[in-house]
């Protein structure tokens, strides 16, 4: 199919405050780290070309605010997502009590086809921290329950994992697209194809 | 997989805390706001001083809006409480997402500033924020409420601080600090009747492009200080916004769109590409006839004609809703009538291909072949067996 040449993944990044979204986002994608970043209030991007089984693909990241009185705005950009990547912190049990709202939240919001099978994957951060609260058997527990969820333990601060993480990311988003464009064989569906054809495919023009 | 590129990247930039010469404008400015307070004994009328601030360059230096921001917001300085002690706060359930934010405001303090006075000032920073929504439990915080109050407390200092919040987070930031994000999330949509009514063009494509509103909420919630780089033009927003009425972020905001209106009709109609266009402040923006564009905007247009335009805006946006998961539902149930269709498809697919001439032939070459077997057997077995 035409549109193939074009693919763009549409990752979504979720979690409480101060679990490290923007900067698992920025080491994935600029392998930098900086202790100054402000809070994110509403929603930023960055995309970045990878390849993927031979396919070059443009994955586009969107970093959300992590307090929950932001979250009912997000819908706009929920929509269209081909694979969401939630994240807690090993030192703050907290944020990990919450990855079960911001899953159901999710799934909510974006409504994807088939919930069951929708692309999730975990990432316990900050792992380069002394004070872990959660224990790895745990996080793969809670995983394991959610439909066998992909789970790494990140550190944006030193890069541990971060790429790894993101391939799997890249490649169950990837799965999850060929998906949809497989039910767009029929004629009826043609104007989903359109939007995707109309997404960016070329996002050299992006200066954010 | 390997990276090819890093198109996009979200760096954290230094807030400029550059020290412009004063122009020849500026130093005039000044000495008359100077002129007009000693003259005053350190008072200036209300009006005059709301017309200053408004007008070009403001309020120009921190030494006057250190006297004047107070006057501004109507706060009485001679009857200030003393603040509280942090230990006293930390009980408070947004305790924890305040310290967090506060952690992350390291940009908004003036570079090569010693540690333990940044220190000193992100403490006072906290009891600052949990003081004001101690005091009024209605009021919720949020993400971004920390960067109108460092602006303040950077500037005035932790007690006129307080009383100048206090006041703002009853009248201007009282919306966004509601329960939800629900008024603030309406309040935002009054950008589009202002841009439509100026340039119906863009407007069209914004629309198009579906970018909603979200580029603008830290813009709204925080009066800009959280996403300009510079400083001086933080401080100029502030002297505008405290001498304007209650809604002005919403007409500059309004006013920076039209001003990048060829821009961003050059751009692709995507909601992802407007967003990253719309969301990042360009650092060379014209502010002083933003603000006198932003100033005529609110004379031109009603809030009452505008919020009327909103609501028609909101029925339609509901109705396309509505429409797309009706549509939604529908491409389903056809899509699982075509499955099923697909099964007997299957079956008509494969039948055709059985009942070839070629097939024919060899079934009933197959057929002819049992029969003659059968009957040598037979005819054998019926000769040995009566034999």
């Amino acid at each position: 199919m035409a549109t193939r040449k074009k693919s763009l993944l549409k990752v979504i990044i979720l979690g409480d405050s101060s679990v490290g979204k923007t900067s698992l986002m920025n080491q994935y994608v600029s392998k930098r780290f900086s202790n100054q970043y402000k809070a994110t209030i509403g929603a930023d991007f960055c995309t970045k070309e990878v390849v993927v089984d031979d396919r070059v693909v443009t994955m586009q990241i969107w970093d959300t605010a992590g307090q929950e009185r932001f979250q009912s705005l997000g819908v706009a950009f929920y929509r269209g997502a081909d694979c969401c990547v939630l994240v807690y912190d090993v030192t703050s049990p907290n944020s990990f009590k919450n990855l079960d709202s911001w899953r159901d939240e999710f799934l909510i919001q974006a409504s994807p086809r088939d919930p069951e099978h929708f692309p999730f994957v975990v990432l316990g951060n900050k792992v380069d921290m002394d004070n872990r609260q959660v224990s790895t058997r745990r996080a793969q527990q809670w995983c394991q329950s959610k439909n066998d969820i992909p789970y790494f333990e990140t550190s944006a601060k030193e890069g541990i994992n971060v790429e790894l993480a993101f391939q799997t990311i890249a490649k169950n988003a990837l799965a999850q697209e060929a998906e949809v464009e497989l039910y767009n064989e029929f004629p009826d569906q043609i104007r989903l194809n359109a939007d995707r054809n109309n997404r960016p495919g070329n996002a050299d023009n992006c200066q954010c | 997989m390997s990276s090819e590129d890093v198109i996009q990247i979200n760096q954290p930039e230094e807030l400029s805390f550059e020290k412009c010469p004063e122009s020849q404008e500026e130093l005039k400015k000044r000495e008359y706001i100077e002129q007009l307070l000693s003259n005053g004994n350190g008072q200036i009328e209300l009006n005059t001083l709301k017309k200053l601030a408004r007008s070009d360059y403001g309020l120009v230096s921190d030494d006057l809006r250190r006297k004047l921001w107070p006057l501004l917001a109507g706060v009485d300085v001679t009857a200030l409480e003393p603040a509280p002690k942090l230990s006293d706060l930390q009980t408070h359930p947004e305790y924890n997402q305040v310290v967090l934010d506060v952690n992350r405001s390291l940009k908004r303090f003036p570079p090569g500033i010693p540690y333990e006075q940044r220190i000193a000032l992100q403490d006072q920073l906290t009891v600052l924020i949990l003081r004001v929504i101690n005091k009024y439990p209605y009021l919720r915080y949020y993400q971004g409420y920390h960067d109108v109050a460092v602006t303040f407390l950077l500037v005035v200092g932790e007690e006129v601080a307080f009383a100048v919040m206090e006041e703002l987070s009853t009248t201007h930031f009282c919306e966004c600090m509601q329960e939800t994000m629900d008024a603030t999330q309406k309040r935002l949509m009054f950008i589009w009747p202002i841009v439509n009514f100026e340039n119906a063009t863009l407007f069209q494509f914004l629309q198009k492009s579906g970018v909603g509103t979200l580029f603008a909420l830290p813009w709204y919630l925080t009066w800009f200080g959280h996403s300009l780089n510079s400083y001086k033009a933080v401080v100029r927003l502030y002297d505008y916004f405290l001498a304007s009425p209650i809604y002005s972020p919403i007409f500059v905001t309004a006013a920076i769109i039209l001003h990048r209106s060829e821009e961003i009709l050059l751009e692709e109609c995507d909601m992802a590409m407007i967003h990253c266009l719309l969301s990042k402040l360009p650092d060379d923006l014209p502010f002083e006839n933003l603000l006198k564009k932003s100033s005529n905007l609110y004379e031109k247009y009603s809030l009452t004609v505008i919020e009327k335009e909103v609501e028609k805006l909101i029925k339609l946006e509901k109705q396309q809703r509505q429409r797309e998961e009706k549509e939604a539902i529908d491409r389903r149930k056809r899509l699982a009538r075509n499955s099923q269709s697909k099964g007997s498809y299957l079956l008509n697919h494969w039948l055709p291909q059985i009942l070839t001439p070629k097939s024919f032939i060899v079934t009933t070459a197959f057929s002819i072949l049992v029969g003659i077997c059968a009957y040598y057997y037979k005819s054998q077995y019926m000769t040995t067996g009566i034999s």
